[in-house]
């Protein structure tokens, strides 16, 4: 049972398409940047798009959006649109999210404590995280079905996952599946709050890391059964042919030490697939540049693939942590690696990290033969999930 | 196999009932009740009202049973509000007001959180989901947790778990499918679980 990626749509800070994304990918040029949100200056992965410009490019009504289902339209758009032939008529979507549309509750809340405005129920209605897949769902055509998912930093990853699984089962032909998240106030003082905020680029990896930043973005994939590629002819990007969910009954918000639940969710994945550690040329590891997610994902990395580990690096010191996008934007790179036969660098590494002693691609690196790429997203909660891509 | 209810707990302002018998706590004071079960676990202290409010439940429930469950066993969580964490967005929104963003809060602005912490009590590790749903729907759970008995989980804890406001609405309660038995037995079916739900 084959699940077949023939779709793919990116909007991050790298840039708003595909081939953007490409070509920083390869020059290794962060999205990173000192930007303002509210009253707070710090760095970020911002979209190089004004809410206005992607308002204008899809000739959208003249009424607020949330900056999390514009983001979210770029990029399910691409996907949607990156396949010439007609798909099938039943289509799923699957999001994977986090703060849904509070960046309009934000903005209207602020609003309304100094101007005293009145309250307009059309944007406090895109709060909830389910509102962007029916925002999504009523502008693309053939949705049949959407279902949103929202487990931290594992969201768009777990999108993924669900939308093979009900391939998997029959259940559908076609689904696009992905994440998405904006910036907000909430997430960014959130994470300083936690001490988790890096005041310079994050530098995943390091013995000198010092926390993330965060970013935001979207990416979407189509995905395909046997059957429907068969009939619509797409062009195989890449096949998903191992995942895997796991819970570390640890901490609230740390990852257990050790990485019990990422060793065995990595493990689960490559069982899935059937293929050996030793099959995987490139990990798109989650690596926020946090104390405790390298080191933990450092040992089970270590763990899962005997201290022969293959290439591997955290794109989040190009795009930043986009959150519920995350898992879904990096999966999108690993389907890139595959095509370009490339592993992306992991910006601003210089010393590796003492304990574990691994050192991540910091410069762009042709590989041999690539066949299967693994992507990991570990999320608050303990919520681990890993990806297995091949050619 | 035939799937029964096990144990369940049912939360709400006027009072907590632990099958079929109302306990003597007040749900105003979370602490007190904490106190009650004479158990030593520091990071009730640090959760959100609504975690302790579910873990306290779960305690409940689980004391009830634990003996009986292999301690390797795999439990299906199954849980549901109509609010997610909203009562804890709110307060740390107000902190965020005062330029103060409190760090315990903004953890605990995810229902996967409270899951983790009962994940991370009793080291759970088994399937866990947490849907946004309109209202207490028994046709959706019962469907839900047949479905994890049928890829062969044996046990499931289920629960509705409302906090708006000051507003408590909570059922939990657990599913044997297997030839564990607890103090109550009561048939897993749709008319069964709305019977509880309107205790």
């Amino acid at each position: 049972m084959s699940v077949f990626i023939t779709g793919l749509g990116v909007t991050s800070a790298l840039g708003c398409s595909y081939e953007e994304n490409l070509a920083q990918l390869k020059l290794g040029n962060s999205g990173l940047k000192e930007h303002v949100l509210h009253d707070s200056s710090c760095i970020m992965g911002c979209v190089p798009k004004s809410n206005l410009e992607i308002v204008g490019a899809f000739n959208l009504s003249n009424q607020a959006y949330s900056r999390s289902f514009l983001l979210g339209l770029c990029a399910a758009y691409q996907a949607r649109t990156s396949v010439s032939s007609k798909l099938p008529s039943r289509m799923g979507l699957i999001v994977g999210i986090t703060v849904g549309g509070m960046d309009l509750t934000e903005a209207s809340y602020q609003q309304y404590i100094e101007n005293k405005e009145k309250l307009d129920w059309l944007r406090l209605r895109q709060h909830p995280s389910g509102m962007v897949a029916t925002q999504l769902a009523q502008f693309l055509e053939d949705i049949k079905f959407t279902n949103t998912i929202s487990t931290a930093c594992s969201s768009g990853a777990n999108a993924i996952m669900h939308g093979a699984k009900l391939i998997e089962k029959g259940k559908f032909d076609c689904m696009l599946v992905g994440g998405v998240d904006a910036l907000t106030q909430f997430t960014i003082k959130g994470f300083q709050s936690l001490m988790l905020y890096d005041k310079q680029a994050c530098k995943p990896f390091d013995e000198a890391r010092n926390g993330l930043n965060l970013g935001e973005g979207s990416a979407f994939l189509l995905l395909e059964s046997e059957r429907s590629q068969r009939a619509t002819g797409n062009k195989i990007l890449a096949k998903l042919v191992g995942w895997a969910n796991t819970n570390d009954a640890y901490h609230a918000t740390a990852p257990s030490p050790v990485g019990e639940g990422a060793t065995r969710a990595m493990s689960a994945a490559l069982k899935m697939a059937g293929i050996a550690p030793e099959a995987i040329g490139y990990i798109n590891a989650h690596g926020t540049g946090t104390l405790n997610n390298d080191l933990s994902e450092s040992r089970a990395l270590l763990d899962v693939f005997s201290h022969q580990v293959p290439p591997f690096s955290s794109t989040k010191s190009f795009t930043g942590h986009t959150l519920g996008a995350a898992g879904a934007i990096e999966a999108a790179f690993c389907v890139m690696a595959l095509q370009q036969q490339q592993c992306w660098a992991n910006l601003n590494f210089t010393q590796p990290i003492t304990d574990t002693k691994l050192t991540p691609i910091s410069i762009l690196k042709d590989a041999q033969k690539l066949n299967f790429v693994l992507s990991n997203s570990f999320g608050f909660g303990g919520n681990n999930t890993s990806l297995v891509m091949s050619l | 196999m035939t799937s029964q209810i096990i144990s369940y707990c049912r939360i709400k302002n006027d009072g907590v009932i632990l099958n079929d018998r109302p306990l003597p706590y007040d749900t105003s004071s979370l602490k007190q009740w904490y106190q009650g079960l004479s158990i030593h676990y520091p990071k009730f202290h640090k959760m959100d009202r609504y975690s302790q409010l579910v873990f306290l439940g779960v305690e409940e429930l689980w004391t009830q049973i634990r003996p009986a469950i292999d301690f390797e066993a795999s439990i299906s969580m199954i849980f549901a509000n109509s609010n997610s964490c909203i009562h804890t967005d709110m307060g740390f929104y107000k902190t965020l007001e005062k330029n103060r963003p409190s760090p315990s809060l903004f953890v605990y602005t995810l229902p996967n959180i409270m899951m983790g912490e009962l994940s991370i009590r009793h080291q759970w590790k088994g399937e866990q989901f947490f849907f946004i749903l309109p209202k207490f729907d028994a046709i959706f759970y019962y469907n839900y947790t047949n479905l994890q008995f049928e890829i062969g989980k044996k046990f499931a804890l289920v629960g509705w778990v409302e906090q708006t406001g000051q507003q408590l609405d909570l059922l939990l309660y657990f599913i044997s499918n297997s030839s564990v038995t607890g103090p109550i037995s009561i048939a897993h079916t749709i008319e069964e679980l709305n019977k509880l739900y309107t205790i």
